[in-house]
């Protein structure tokens, strides 16, 4: 019912309800150029990585996916949040949450690349299903903005230092990681994006997926003849893996894994006055992907 | 008489503040040293032409704090420890192409309105892309390379987002 009562709402808001695979798209996101990145993705016939994640939305009747286009502080590109705040009663007669998770898309990202559009969703998509995951598992819960919050009654204590991850189950190998994570960088708020380099559906972790699906569902052959000879001239032969591998770690890059990265692809870094790190020779290649790369999707 | 003197009073009013509102016009020049890594800048040949772009980058941390305390549904205190998919602040790529954009030499006296690698650390990203985007032209110079014996540069003008 509750299900149903926000259906009511998006529609009668302009909004368009996928009802099969239990999708929100609010007014701003309906024939957006985003919407038209998603449509692809989910008409792909190919079982891709992004029909896998927004596919276990659809096998629950407590979950909905929210997606919208608006405008985002600090120049960010995208923003996931959840809430379990749409209380319903089931047949049963027994109380029940109605897990929302809204994606929202920066309207600047509207204007963008086609592959930058392709990123910034799948990244937001990423979150969702993280946070849908570890929701389902008890780990988190939301604060009153939708922001994840460790569940307080679970002990980090009770995690055995240098425990083998393998022989934990799922839900305890999740909760070591956070544990581990917050044990070594106290009041960091980059958990969410070091999870990217955990293992998912298969022994890929989230970011190498991510870079799969860019290499083989983006248009690389009709990207512009200059971004394409910019990119050869960077990247020799394997332009579109290289290209696919760099944009994928866009958002991570505050992440220990980026670190590791840049420095084993030898992509220099200088600390600025601050005495931060920064890569300027990465983020010229996410720069020249977003603004030079094909921005109508076709 | 009392009429026409309205009238005349009514269109100075209009024409101070259609004056007050027109846009000044300025020209900014960024003088950072790819030496000092300041800047990284990065030539593209292209069909005989080379062209340019200019990375200014830095981290610029948020002012939002680490944690943030809130009451469950159970009255239980419990602490945020943050997972926002926000990006880190802050990049910016300046371009320039040569079929469509000026290369001048200029005395390093010359310019007005320079803006150094400090002063693009000082302020916010925000400020900085801001009084760039409100710029007629923006020229980028790379301090490090000085021309005849130090007395020029050499300015690129460059087009931004």
């Amino acid at each position: 019912m509750a299900f149903a009562k926000l259906a009511v709402e998006t529609i009668c808001n302009r909004g368009d309800v996928d009802f099969e695979k239990r999708v929100f798209k609010a007014e701003s996101f309906k024939d957006s150029e985003t919407e038209c990145i998603h449509n692809k993705l989910i008409n792909d016939t190919a079982n891709n990585f992004y029909k896998q994640m927004i596919a276990t939305f659809s096998t629950d009747d407590f979950e909905v996916l929210n997606f919208e286009v608006g405008a985002l502080p600090n120049g960010d590109w995208g923003y996931t949040t959840g809430h379990e705040a749409n209380t319903a009663t089931n047949p049963l007669g027994l109380e029940i949450n109605l897990d929302f998770y809204t994606v929202r898309i920066s309207n600047l990202i509207e204007s963008s690349s086609n592959v930058s559009q392709m990123v910034i969703l799948c990244h937001e998509i990423i979150h969702a299903y993280m946070y849908n995951s570890l929701d389902n598992l008890g780990i988190i819960t939301y604060d009153t903005n939708g922001n994840p919050e460790f569940n307080t009654t679970i002990q980090c204590t009770d995690i055995q230092p240098n425990i083998s991850l393998n022989t934990l189950s799922e839900k305890d190998r999740w909760i070591a990681l956070i544990c581990a994570y917050n044990a070594n960088n106290p009041g960091d708020d980059e958990w969410t994006h070091t999870l990217f380099n955990t293992a998912n559906f298969d022994l890929n972790t989230y970011r190498v997926n991510l870079e799969q699906l860019i290499l083989n569902n983006h248009d690389w052959d009709n990207e512009p003849i200059f971004l394409k000879s910019y990119l050869q001239g960077e990247f020799g032969s394997q332009w579109k893996q290289k290209a696919s591998e760099f944009i994928s770690w866009k958002g991570l890059e505050k992440t220990d894994e980026f670190i590791a990265w840049a420095q084993n692809n030898n992509i220099s870094s200088n600390l600025d006055t601050n005495g931060e790190i920064v890569y300027p020779e990465h983020s010229l290649v996410i720069i020249n992907l977003r603004d030079l790369g094909k921005k109508d999707c076709l | 008489m009392k009429k026409f003197n309205r009238i005349i009073l009514l269109l100075v009013l209009i024409l101070n503040m259609s004056f007050s509102q027109t846009k000044v016009e300025y020209d900014i020049y960024l003088i950072f040293s790819s030496e000092e890594k300041e800047f990284y800048v990065k030539d593209f040949d292209f069909e005989n032409k080379t062209y340019k772009f200019f990375t200014f980058s830095k981290v610029e941390k948020s002012c939002k704090p680490s944690y943030s305390l809130s009451v469950n549904g159970k009255g239980k205190v419990s602490k945020s420890i943050k997972g926002t998919a926000s990006y880190p602040c802050c990049n910016k790529v300046l371009f320039y192409n040569p079929t469509m954009n000026e290369k001048k030499k200029i005395l390093m006296i010359e310019p007005t309105n320079k803006i150094y690698y400090k002063d693009f650390m000082d302020v916010s990203f925000e400020n900085f892309s801001n009084i760039l985007k409100d710029a007629q032209k923006v020229y980028v110079i790379d301090s490090s390379n000085k021309e005849n014996e130090g007395i020029y540069y050499v300015a690129y003008e460059v087009t931004y987002k």
